[in-house]
């Protein structure tokens, strides 16, 4: 893959803005007409995916030079993938791939990841997570569980706690909570404690491409020889990157799935009954990673021919089948529940801004756009916005705090929790 | 490209310096729009030297000042899709609204909507839907500006019964020399924005016959459109996901009707019809890619199914009717189309056939994003061959069969335009059938020899049009040259008007007319 690829892309884009709003036959009112997040902190249309891709055509073309401003027009996107969707109403072009390529460009270029990347990009090379702590503590979120060791014995389902919610102290509960749901369901299930790598998701999203692929390698060879059935996972961002970037590394021998997949199938096999009322009006926030970037990706590899065919025919994303039902089935069967729907869902959801680096590079841009969808789920009436990533969780929690409160931002499973 | 010595900084100083940028890598977001980059590349392209961003009117009239001061040129853009965005000058900077977008007012008792340039049409229905009232959605899609739009053409699938250039009503506009004139209405004692005419002479002239000034004659900062009475839900009723997706607007009140005709001239037939007994709000003849690319997922899809599809769905005329008042304006009007389709040899399309679903999708493109806003599909890009024509129904069929499709064929046998031979072009009727406009679709790809094809056949068209006293459009910046003479000679009168409004010539210089014929 190189930027060349996509020079069919790249040259046939019509400046048509499609990539900068919500579908036309989607938007609801003029406040929440916009889909772009860098576009609407950063105003010139270089930071939308068309300046983009023109910038990727400059560059191609030696026209200008990657500086240090170039570097910010590319990093000052959080790869949320809402363009994607909405080019692909009209086009056949593959923005998000371009995005990518770009910042993998970058990296090649010796420009990139940005300094702020490089305290996460080196954790995860020397600790296995992004977030400087040490690789033998990663299992200590588990460690008062009684839970199967799958470094040990063998098991069916393997539950991936991810990164943050191993470490990070505030959503840690996420990833008890749902091994516990697993564990009373009768699923036989266990964790890989301090064996457990990052998904190395921080690192492809910089432009790393070498140094993912070896994560994801060393990752999917580990989770074949388990022998596992199905991974499990909490956080969007592992999800994520285990669907789609993946399967192009290696022959996966398991299926993943992310834990509101499989709650929502627990509540529908009648394995998790609820047995208190939760009075309360939520939001929902669909994570980028669980969403739009939840499907199953086509592994391409081919050309553009005459009329932009693709040689041989490649199927599209259009982010249409990510994870979106199971929450809102789970939201809908919590007794008390009411689920108000924010403007921007699905896959037209706005993003939480903590995506593609941008939360430690840019963190005041990644709280503006937190503050933004803040602001559209208060306009709901909800008293509690609901996701289920912890990088959506965390961020929005800031963006909450940055529009001076008045919505508590919580993770579905903790919502869960106060109904059993 | 830079800016002369001291532009830049009173650009800065007016504006802040967070809204001036001169840097690469964000010009190059203004830089490339293929066909200028097409039409121009022999003669050079050039990336903006910087980029504005007002927040006003006033910032505007102070940028524009600016630019006179110091003696460079500037090019006002909307939502940027139109070809003459980008600068075709050295020197050059652009004015990008976008932070301009405020809807100032929409008027419900007199049925006007006040916006700033950077407000598109979904974002601006979207609100009017709430109060029940809609508008015109352009072609290139509701996610364009209204006021860039408008100041174009402002023409869009419900042009039937809402019509054509009627939606610009008073307007705030700076002249390239700094001036602010406000017209319609607007420029009455009491300066209210509700209708485009006024006493005495209306300068709305000025602004835009069938096209434009194409940011040639200053920037107009705010403008009151017209809106129309809507008798349907308050949110846009979409259903299913990319690619499946459709409407569902209620049956009583939106009907939209196919139907297929043996011959096009019966078509017509029954599209002059339909206008005499004035009922529906649009109606169009669409052409066999148009339909099948409505219902494509991806260009394979389209190219897999081509073949077959277009061997059936030819001559196909889409009638939608709205029940403004009750839903027994719908039951009279579908009566009356009854009555016109059997006169006129026409057969309905049922909802048992392969195009039903087209039905509905056809009336959230009509209503909302455009009918031609997934053409770009087929091949990549898609134009007009041709200025479009705007005729009467008759003239625009003869002017289609005579000279606009045997210019096509000749693109098509050189495999420069995509091979749809099928000779049906978008048609559209407006003003209930008082005249109509004609798109003989060619689609290709962005190669420099399909753009060379297509301006030289589009030069051909306006001078065969003219040839027959036919009525060429988007006769743009040196095209106007061609169509000049044989009108009364407007362009040397809209010469002395950019002459004398903007005598430095710092606004767009090569529209709406170049100071000089081109060379050959």
């Amino acid at each position: 893959m190189s930027l060349e690829k996509y020079t069919w892309d790249l040259v046939n884009c019509e400046r048509c803005s499609m990539c900068k709003w919500v579908h036309p036959w989607s938007v609801q009112s003029k406040e929440r007409a916009m889909i772009c997040p860098s576009l609407k902190k950063y105003l010139y249309d270089a930071y939308s995916v068309q300046g983009r891709f023109d910038l990727a055509r400059a560059l191609t073309e030696g026209e200008v030079e990657l500086t240090d401003k170039a570097l910010e027009v590319i990093y000052t996107c959080t790869l949320c993938g809402a363009c994607d969707v909405t080019c692909k109403f009209t086009r056949d072009m593959e923005p998000l791939e371009i995005l990518h390529e770009l910042r993998k460009y970058c990296v090649e270029q010796g420009k990139g990841p940005l300094p702020g990347h490089m305290p996460a990009v080196d954790s995860i090379k020397k600790n296995n997570n992004p977030w400087l702590q040490p690789a033998t503590r990663r299992g200590h979120w588990a460690r008062k569980l009684n839970v199967k060791d799958l470094n040990k014995e063998k098991g069916d389902v393997l539950y991936f706690a991810g990164c943050t919610y191993s470490y990070n102290a505030n959503l840690q509960n996420v990833a008890r909570t749902t091994l516990g749901l697993l564990q009373n369901a009768g699923v036989d299930v266990g964790i890989l404690g301090a064996n457990e790598r990052c998904c190395a998701s921080p690192v492809v999203k910089v432009g790393m491409f070498e140094m993912f692929q070896e994560h994801a390698r060393n990752n999917i060879e580990l989770f074949n020889s388990l022998g596992v059935k199905t991974i499990i996972t909490s956080c969007a961002g592992c999800y994520g990157v285990f669907k789609s970037q993946y399967p192009a590394i290696g022959k996966m021998d398991f299926e993943v799935k992310h834990s509101m997949e499989y709650i929502d199938q627990m509540i529908l096999d009648g394995k998790l009954k609820f047995t208190k009322e939760v009075p309360l009006k939520v939001t929902w926030h669909d994570p980028c990673h669980a969403g739009r970037g939840g499907e199953p990706q086509d592994l391409w590899e081919g050309v553009r021919v005459k009329w932009g065919l693709s040689d041989p025919p490649r199927q599209r994303n259009y982010g249409t089948h990510g994870v979106y039902d199971p929450p809102r089935n789970i939201l809908k069967a919590i007794p008390g529940v009411e689920l108000i729907e924010m403007e921007r869902i699905r896959e037209f959801s706005w993003c939480c801004g903590a995506g593609g680096g941008a939360k430690s590079a840019f963190p005041e841009f990644a709280v503006e756009t937190a503050k933004e969808r803040v602001q559209e789920a208060k306009q709901t009436g909800a008293s509690a916005l609901i996701t289920s990533c912890p990088w959506c969780e965390s961020n929005l929690q800031d963006g909450a705090i940055a529009d001076s409160g008045g919505i508590e931002v919580m993770s579905l499973v903790e919502l869960l929790e106060k109904a059993l | 490209m830079s800016l002369p010595n001291g532009a830049y900084q009173a650009l800065e100083d007016a504006l802040g310096k967070e809204h001036v940028c001169d840097d690469p890598s964000v010009t190059s977001g203004y830089s490339y729009m293929w066909l200028m980059y097409a039409t121009h590349a022999q003669t050079g392209r050039y990336r903006p030297a910087a980029v504005v961003l007002p927040a006003s009117t006033d910032d505007v009239q102070t940028i524009i000042k600016i630019a006179n001061r110091y003696r460079f040129n500037y090019v006002p853009v909307g939502t940027n899709l139109f070809p003459p965005n980008i600068p075709t000058r050295p020197d050059t900077i652009i004015i990008d609204p976008k932070r301009m977008n405020r809807i100032i007012e929409i008027d419900y008792d007199n049925m006007y909507a006040v916006v700033e340039p950077y407000v598109t049409y979904a974002q601006l229905q979207a609100e009017t839907m709430q109060q029940g009232l809609t508008l015109t959605v352009c072609e290139g899609g509701a996610q364009c500006s209204v006021v860039a739009n408008n100041m174009f053409q402002g023409m869009g699938g419900t042009g039937h019964k809402f019509g054509f250039n009627r939606g610009v009503l008073g307007c705030d506009w700076v002249l390239p020399n700094g001036e602010i004139l406000r017209i319609g209405s607007r420029g009455n004692a009491t300066g209210d924005w509700f209708w485009g005419d006024c006493s005495g002479m209306n300068l709305k002239g000025l602004l835009r016959a069938d096209t434009g000034h194409c940011g040639g004659l200053g920037m107009v900062t705010t403008m009151a459109v017209k809106l129309f009475p809507y008798p349907g839900p308050k949110i846009f009723p979409v259903k299913g996901t990319n690619p499946d997706f459709s409407v569902d607007f209620p049956k009583d009140r939106f009907k939209v009707n196919l139907i297929k005709f043996s011959t096009r001239e019966k078509l017509i037939d029954a599209m002059y019809e339909i206008g005499h007994e004035e009922i529906a709000i649009a109606v169009h003849e669409e052409p066999a890619s148009m339909i099948l690319c409505g219902d494509s997922a991806s260009v394979e899809d389209f190219w897999h199914k081509w073949p077959e599809f277009s061997k059936k769905w030819v001559n196909v005329l889409s009638v939608t009717l709205f029940g403004f008042s009750s839903p027994k304006q719908v039951t009279y009007e579908q009566m009356v189309l009854d009555k016109i389709v059997e006169e006129t040899g026409g057969e309905y399309i049922t909802e048992e056939s392969e195009l039903w679903e087209h039905a509905n999708c056809n009336l959230g493109e009509q209503f909302r994003t455009g009918m031609s806003n997934r053409l770009y599909r087929i091949a990549g890009d898609f134009f007009v061959m041709g200025g479009f024509g705007f005729d009467s129904l008759d003239h625009s069929l003869k002017m289609s069969k005579e000279f606009m499709w045997p210019i096509i064929m000749e693109g098509i046998e050189k495999g420069l335009f995509a091979p749809d031979e099928l000779g049906n072009d978008w048609l559209n009727s407006y003003q209930l059938g008082h005249f109509s406009e004609t798109e003989p679709l060619i689609y290709f790809e962005h190669d420099l020899e399909a753009g060379k094809s297509f301006i030289g056949g589009y030069v051909q068209t306006i001078q065969e049009a003219l040839k027959r006293k036919m009525t060429p459009s988007w006769p743009l910046g040196p095209m106007t040259y061609i169509t000049g003479p044989s009108m009364c000679n407007y362009h040397d009168l809209v010469k002395k008007i950019k002459e004398a409004v903007d005598p430095r010539m710092t606004s767009n210089p090569g529209y709406p007319v170049p100071p000089e014929p081109p060379p050959g």
